[in-house]
């Protein structure tokens, strides 16, 4: 939220740790600040599903690409090839 | 000097300058922005600088958007086992990440064993140790099966597993050692019987058990492949002596490792911030074999420049674990820096064995998500 330009004041305060309770102030350049709130979250939420789905497909990269390698093992194993380096 | 620059800057302006670059910080703000310098003492900088008018003299927008985060965003996956997995994500902040690794540790749901019912237990491990010690020991089940328990429900099929523990040392034998494996897995619910006070009128009907089983968690397709077990078959429970017996029904349910740390599954979960270790000036010679033989990590390799000149260069800089051993001397301090990139994070996930660790990471990411849009239904 502290990067959105219509923010001139945000921060948050926990009156007691003992009680899930948390003190949120926005304070904005004219817009009203529950929007801005929200908007804030919901960038969040599409930061999170873009994170999964990079996350998702770089395991499945490293996942195929060790698969890989691990086929190119076999097969010189089992041919009984001269030494050669992978990659 | 500040008239004399004022006076300057209305005859021309720094921009006009040839070689200034335009919508870029100066490399020494761009550094204090970008990476955590560390010094002998403590480091610096180590705030992130999210304000969105915070370089606005300079020309520069801060604001984050999305689109700079999605163009930016990158993940690289550098290990990933059965059990435990590393890697990078770079262009994130720390806050989020901190984020990913509180929910990893303390909210991602699993199966841990919560009631003991102790038929018999005459071994030296008292009641409430052992059920201590049962709670412990992770169960190999799959948790977004199941549904949480509350305390008006019954446990039925959907929110309860049963095992059941019954050794008995006989007299006679040698001492036996109680492991995991001995607890078995009871598809149909619990055994044993309740004692209910008007036991005449139901006598043709099955007695009433601790569970109310509609049917047999066996016929579920996912326990057929794999019977719930616990994950690692060699961990000791108790020890009997000869003539000492345990029989006991364990009942796990789901839970998070807020309530309590059994109910946690990973083993932990941390990351770090990418180190960068840069050499201020050429260090050579003599001084180039003192840095190498410094580090305990071996950061640091010599290279031959001919001549017999030898050169120190920065070979592995990822596995620095910021000892400072490197700028420990005197006037070492000018010729290495010690940094760390602000928005790369090394993240290490080890799984106790529930969910593997990249299905970890993506529930994590995802009860972020929930959490994003309970708030955001509740604002409007």
């Amino acid at each position: 939220m502290l990067c959105s330009q219509m923010v001139t004041f945000c921060g948050y305060s926990i009156p007691h740790p003992s009680e899930a309770r948390v003190n949120i102030r926005v304070q904005t350049t004219g817009d009203p600040a529950r929007e801005v709130l929200k908007e804030a979250c919901q960038n969040l939420m599409l930061m999170c599903r873009h994170v999964r789905c990079t996350f998702d497909k770089a395991v499945e990269d490293f996942k195929a690409r060790n698969a890989v390698k691990a086929m190119k093992i076999d097969s010189q194993d089992s041919s009984g090839d001269d030494s050669e380096e992978s990659e | 000097m500040a008239e004399g620059a004022g006076e300057e800057k209305k005859k021309f302006s720094i921009w006009d300058l040839p070689d200034v670059p335009v919508g870029q910080l100066p490399p020494h703000l761009e550094l204090q922005r970008s990476r955590v310098s560390c010094n002998k003492d403590a480091p610096i900088h180590t705030e992130s600088i999210q304000y969105s008018g915070a370089y606005a003299s300079m020309g520069i927008d801060n604001s984050s958007r999305l689109d700079r985060f999605s163009n930016n965003f990158r993940v690289e996956v550098v290990r990933l086992n059965e059990d435990d997995m590393e890697f990078d994500m770079i262009g994130i902040d720390a806050a989020i990440a901190n984020s990913f690794r509180r929910i990893l540790i303390a909210e991602l749901p699993t199966m841990a064993i919560e009631k003991v019912l102790i038929a018999n237990n005459t071994s030296i491990i008292q009641d409430e140790v052992l059920a201590h010690r049962l709670g412990l020991v992770p169960i190999r089940v799959d948790p977004r099966l199941f549904d949480y328990l509350s305390e008006n429900d019954q446990p039925n099929e959907k929110n309860t597993v049963v095992f059941k523990l019954h050794v008995q040392c006989k007299r006679g034998s040698p001492r036996i050692t109680v492991k995991s494996d001995a607890l078995k897995w009871l598809p149909n619910g619990s055994e044993l019987v309740k004692e209910t006070r008007n036991a005449t009128s139901d006598s043709s009907s099955k007695p009433e058990t601790y569970t109310y089983f509609g049917c047999s968690q066996e016929t579920i397709p996912e326990f057929v492949k794999n019977p719930i077990i616990p994950k690692y078959p060699d961990i000791i429970i108790a020890k009997l002596g000869p003539g000492q017996e345990i029989e006991l029904e364990a009942h796990a349910v789901k839970g998070i490792g807020k309530t309590h740390a059994k109910w946690s599954p990973v083993a932990t979960a941390w990351y770090r911030m990418l180190p960068e270790v840069v050499l201020l000036e050429d260090i050579e010679d003599d001084l180039a074999e003192e840095l190498k033989s410094k580090c305990p990590v071996n950061v640091f390799d010599i290279e031959d420049l001919g001549k017999g000149r030898r050169r120190a260069t920065v070979a592995r800089p990822r596995a620095c674990t910021l000892c400072r051993e490197c700028i420990r001397g005197d006037d070492w301090e000018k010729r290495v820096a010690l940094r760390r990139v602000k928005d790369h994070f090394i993240f290490t996930i080890e799984s106790t064995g529930a969910l593997p660790p990249e299905v970890l990471f993506t529930e994590a990411v995802k009860i972020l998500e929930d959490k994003c849009e309970r708030v955001i239904t509740e604002l409007s």
